[in-house]
């Protein structure tokens, strides 16, 4: 058996801990600015931890007006962005791993690529008009129905391949074994399939949670605004920016999603992993 | 193609090939259509605007609150919009037909939606008094077709902040309004304050150097641009000055070179740790500097410096009325209550900007009693012209794919001046307009 030589092991743990204060400087450094004084910011020698913490950042993010309803609007936002697009793409693309030579796989898969090609930029103007004939234009359900439209080809995408994986063998014999297809699918199907879910309805709730243009040209009503709009206006002209205040909004604005992965990360990373392998 | 243009393109597009959806813009004539008040009437008006700063943002609240308590039957919806997104949201809404009935701008910005017929013409409808007490050289430049199309607010200029302490243990008297540094006076003092080991005499977040540059040029007689129908760039002596100016305190190391890579107001850790003890920065920079010096840290700014005069570019923020709105008259009487004096120096004290009109900076003459150098920035408004460049529709993306980067590599010694002249003319000649 293959045996990992020792200066092997402490230069691949030497690896991870660089990879992962790579991923993790910018999360600390934005900890370490909530806690700044505007003095301290404006320091020619920044240091790594403020000298003098405060709270004056947090302070001046809850005394925004549009905090709470900002990070309400967020959630619901992208909780039905996510349920939606998984509701959807759930039934979809089990119909595209498993009937291959069907017409409309073909056609659902070019849909697919093809939609990944337009940038934002080039439908957000035909697509205001779109809301607006149908009195969309400033409500959350418009903006939901963007982000689902534009979430669903990937997710799609994400989710056949791990239909894809789980062989077929299995519901052939759940079949031979009496069940129907509904049984099938309910029963062998989605538990198998679940770290799958979790994990494209995982990426449509972020790509809803992050999303900033649609939001700014759908949304007006400063009470229906969604969280990077908020964290938006912390910066100003000419690179001008609350760099403090900001801080603590984003800290506040990043817990619910830290809160959500902590709380399924395994199930998340199973389902990475299976798609990775198998898809 | 910048992003900016490529949304005034996709939104011309678009509103050609969806005509049927949305209403053209030569459907209505504002002055025409638009529907004048009944008596009792309700109306309700949006306000959206880019403001940032905490207090102009509570001072922008103050003014709708108060004036929906006067005018019951007008109603003002403040919408609050970041102030980079300011352009393409525009750019969709007017596509859409969908813009809000005034709108906060800059007189730059407005140039293109004036020219395509977005903003309504607000020439008849401004009170005389309103008129009278903002320049009139401020006015041109809001002016276009001999259409006003945006009321101007309020204004920056580029000026030099100074570490007075530093200033003063080096023996360099300070200049007063009226004898003011002139560019060969800062050269000089910045190599009396430059002692090597870090520590330049001078420096200039020049990271986006076309504005500044091209601004304080105009002081010197730089017209840059000439003719209407088709404008064209001339680069001549006074073009010039300014930009050789600093690339000679550059290779003299009189300037930090390592600011023509840092933003506008990047430069500040350096000037409050005792760096560089002169920038020059667009004067809205006093605010960050109140929220972020250290204790006992002495500054002033300092009169506008000369060349033959001290003229910069006029590109104050705005007030416009959508063409698309149905209530422009009434629109136009919340600006003017939006520019009495006090609530106009209140907004641009905020901003740490100069009002353009004159009442407004008495207030805000009286209220800094004079310190850091404010009587003398606030009287700078008379100083601000009309730059032609801004009204031309080749100038954003010259400026970002052209003079941008040809300005960058000139300041870095990587061309001369004649190639940068080159660049600048013949990057003209061909951006698209």
């Amino acid at each position: 058996m293959f045996r990992t030589r020792p200066i092997t092991r402490v230069g691949q743990y030497a690896a991870l801990l660089l990879y992962v204060i790579f991923l993790g400087f910018p999360l600390l450094w934005l900890f370490s600015t909530s806690f700044k004084s505007p003095h301290e910011l404006g320091s020619l020698h920044p240091t790594l931890f403020p000298t003098d913490w405060t709270l004056g950042n947090f302070r001046t993010a809850l005394a925004q007006d549009q905090l709470w309803s900002s990070i309400r609007n967020s959630f619901l936002v992208a909780v039905a962005t996510s349920v939606i697009t998984t509701i959807i793409a759930l039934p979809a693309s089990y119909a595209i791993a498993r009937y291959r030579r069907n017409f409309v796989r073909t056609t659902a898969v070019g849909w697919i690529l093809v939609s990944q090609i337009f940038p934002f930029i080039l439908v957000v103007i035909p697509l205001f008009i779109v809301l607006r004939n149908l009195q969309l234009i400033n409500t959350l359900p418009g903006l939901v129905i963007v982000y689902v439209v534009w979430a669903l080809p990937f997710t799609l995408w994400m989710l056949q391949g791990y239909v894809a994986a789980i062989p077929q063998e299995l519901e052939e014999a759940s079949a031979v074994d009496g069940c129907g297809k509904v049984s099938t699918l309910a029963r062998i199907v989605f538990p198998l399939l679940l770290p799958g879910v979790v994990a494209t309805s995982m990426f449509a709730f972020i790509s809803a949670w992050n999303e900033f243009f649609f939001a700014l040209v759908i949304i007006t009503d400063p009470g229906k605004q969604t969280l990077p709009l908020l964290l938006a206006r912390y910066v100003g002209a000419e690179g001008s920016v609350n760099l403090g205040p900001l801080a603590a909004t984003a800290l506040i604005a990043t817990l619910p999603s830290l809160l959500i992965f902590a709380l399924i990360q395994r199930r998340l990373i199973s389902g990475m992993l299976s798609g990775a392998v198998k898809g | 193609m910048t992003r900016r243009l490529m949304v005034a393109s996709l939104a011309a597009v678009t509103a050609i090939s969806l005509g049927g959806c949305a209403s053209s813009i030569g459907d209505s004539d504002s002055s025409s259509s638009a529907g004048t008040k009944a008596p009792g009437e309700k109306v309700t008006l949006s306000f959206s605007s880019y403001a940032f700063q905490g207090p102009t943002v509570k001072a922008t609240e103050q003014i709708v609150s108060s004036w929906n308590k006067a005018h019951p039957d007008i109603h003002v919806n403040y919408q609050k919009v970041d102030p980079n997104s300011v352009h393409d949201k525009l750019v969709t809404q007017f596509a859409g037909n969908s813009a809000p009935d005034i709108i906060h701008d800059e007189a730059a910005d407005i140039a293109g939606f004036s020219q395509q017929g977005y903003l309504a013409d607000l020439t008849s409808l401004i009170p005389s008094n309103l008129k009278q007490n903002v320049p009139d050289s401020v006015w041109q430049s809001v002016t276009y077709d001999n259409k006003i199309t945006g009321i101007p607010t309020i204004a920056q200029v580029y000026n030099v902040f100074v570490n007075t302490k530093a200033l003063k243990k080096a023996g360099v008297a300070l200049p007063t309004e009226r004898n003011p540094w002139t560019w060969d006076d800062l050269m000089a003092n910045a190599k009396k304050l430059t002692k090597g080991n870090g520590t330049y005499g001078f420096a200039w977040g020049l990271k986006s150097p076309t504005s500044g540059l091209m601004s304080s040029s105009l002081a010197c007689g730089a017209k840059f641009v000439s003719g209407t129908s088709n404008p064209t760039m001339t680069i001549g002596k006074a073009e010039m000055q300014v930009p050789n100016d600093v690339r000679k305190m550059l290779q003299d190391k009189t300037m930090a070179p390592n600011s023509t890579s840092l933003g506008g107001s990047d430069v500040l850790p350096g000037f409050f740790g005792g760096k560089y003890p002169m920038i020059m920065a667009g004067n809205y920079v006093a605010t960050q500097i109140d929220q972020k010096a250290p204790q006992g840290f002495d500054w002033t700014m300092i009169p506008l410096i000369k060349c033959k005069t001290q003229d910069q570019m006029s590109d104050p923020q705005t007030l416009s009325v959508a063409r698309q709105s149905k209530h422009p008259k009434e629109a136009m009487q919340f600006i003017a209550y939006f520019m009495k004096a006090e609530n106009l120096a209140k907004i641009a004290e905020g901003d740490s900007l100069i009002p353009v009109s004159k009442p407004a900076a008495a207030i805000m003459k009286k209220d800094l009693s004079g310190k850091n150098g404010w009587n003398v920035i606030l009287d700078s408004a008379g100083d601000l012209v009309d730059a032609p460049w801004n009204k031309t529709t080749r100038y954003p993306e010259w400026k970002s794919d052209i003079a941008t980067p040809a300005y960058q590599e000139f300041l870095s010694g990587k061309i001369d001046a004649a190639t940068l002249k080159k660049r600048l003319t013949q990057g003209w000649a061909n951006a698209k307009h």
